[in-house]
């Protein structure tokens, strides 16, 4: 039988990733600091972890202004929900063949 | 992570409802609020309605009594709103979460579209004088608001809902202002209050 282990996807690994990407899910958009109050995690942490998921093509960013001040929203790609459902699939199966 | 899949998946479900409702509504808020209802319910019955009979020397009876009950009412909510957010508040603080965070918002958003639409609508009975359905549109816009709300919230403030609107649709056609609001404004209140806290009691908890 196949190992499950080999479908999980290395960019969710870390649980600020997996976290972006669950709130995402559940969330059309949101922006930097709703998600840094979510996650509960510093700027620069956060913006590096969104970087990878970007890179990847897993979440899209979109720049607008409130004012005069910038709010850059995030929201999930076709691509990056498909991966992020692989994903759960495969944490899943891991539950079901240790069982 | 890949040795718990368990624990990845866990975190995963906190995450998305975390981020999609607000959990830290108190049971106590909502009993509170009904207290308030109810307590202006035995305003207006035993003090303001009994006191309306000789009339004002001034104004006539008819504007004296809707001055009164407009400042009973408006009593009422602000003191039913104040004291819903205080103890909401404090579940807030006691869970150590930011007091006004993104699904707050959310929640306060999509409960005061439907209030704001029927506070005005309300404004404008009194404005022309058509008494006669205030206490349903109260009721029926409430119930309007929570089901709403619950889209972001806990599940129970549907049932909630529903049951005001039901209560507005009682007062309607039955003419029973009084009973219906301290049954819709109290008794229900404070009834799903009960319910919230003690099911909620024990923290949060994401079965579904």
């Amino acid at each position: 039988m196949k190992n499950p282990i080999e479908n999980l996807n290395k960019a969710f690994e870390n649980r600020i990733r997996l976290g972006v990407m669950s709130v995402l899910m559940v969330n059309e958009e949101m922006n930097f600091n709703n998600l840094k109050e979510l996650l509960g995690v510093t700027d620069g942490n956060l913006a590096t972890h969104l970087n990878v998921l970007e890179n990847s093509g897993y979440i899209g960013v979109h720049k607008g202004f409130i004012g005069r001040k910038t709010n850059t929203t995030y929201s999930l790609t076709a691509q990056g929900e498909r991966a992020f459902k692989d994903h759960l699939k495969a944490l899943e199966d891991m539950i079901r063949t240790v069982e | 992570m890949e040795k718990h899949p368990e624990e990845a998946l866990s975190d995963i479900r906190r995450m998305m409802e975390r981020s999609s409702r607000f959990h830290s509504l108190s049971g106590f808020s909502m009993v509170a609020a009904g207290i308030c209802g109810l307590l202006g319910i035995v305003w207006v019955k035993f003090l303001i309605l009994p006191a309306a009979g000789p009339g004002h020397p001034v104004m006539p009876v008819e504007d004296v009594l809707r001055d009164r009950l407009i400042v009973a009412a408006l009593s009422v909510l602000v003191a039913a709103v104040g004291s819903g957010f205080f103890f909401t508040r404090l579940k807030i603080r006691e869970k150590g979460l930011p007091l006004w965070d993104a699904v707050f918002r959310k929640v306060t958003v999509s409960f005061l579209i439907p209030m704001i639409t029927g506070g005005a609508l309300v404004l404008g009975m009194v404005f022309y004088g058509e008494y006669h359905f205030i206490a349903a549109v109260c009721l029926l816009f409430y119930g309007l608001a929570l089901v709403n709300a619950a889209h972001n919230t806990l599940n129970e403030i549907r049932f909630l809902g529903m049951f005001e609107i039901l209560a507005g649709i009682f007062c309607l056609f039955s003419g029973y202002k009084l009973l219906s609001l301290a049954l819709g404004f109290g008794v229900l209140n404070i009834l799903y209050g009960l319910i919230i806290w003690y099911r909620y009691k024990e923290g949060v908890s994401i079965k579904k």
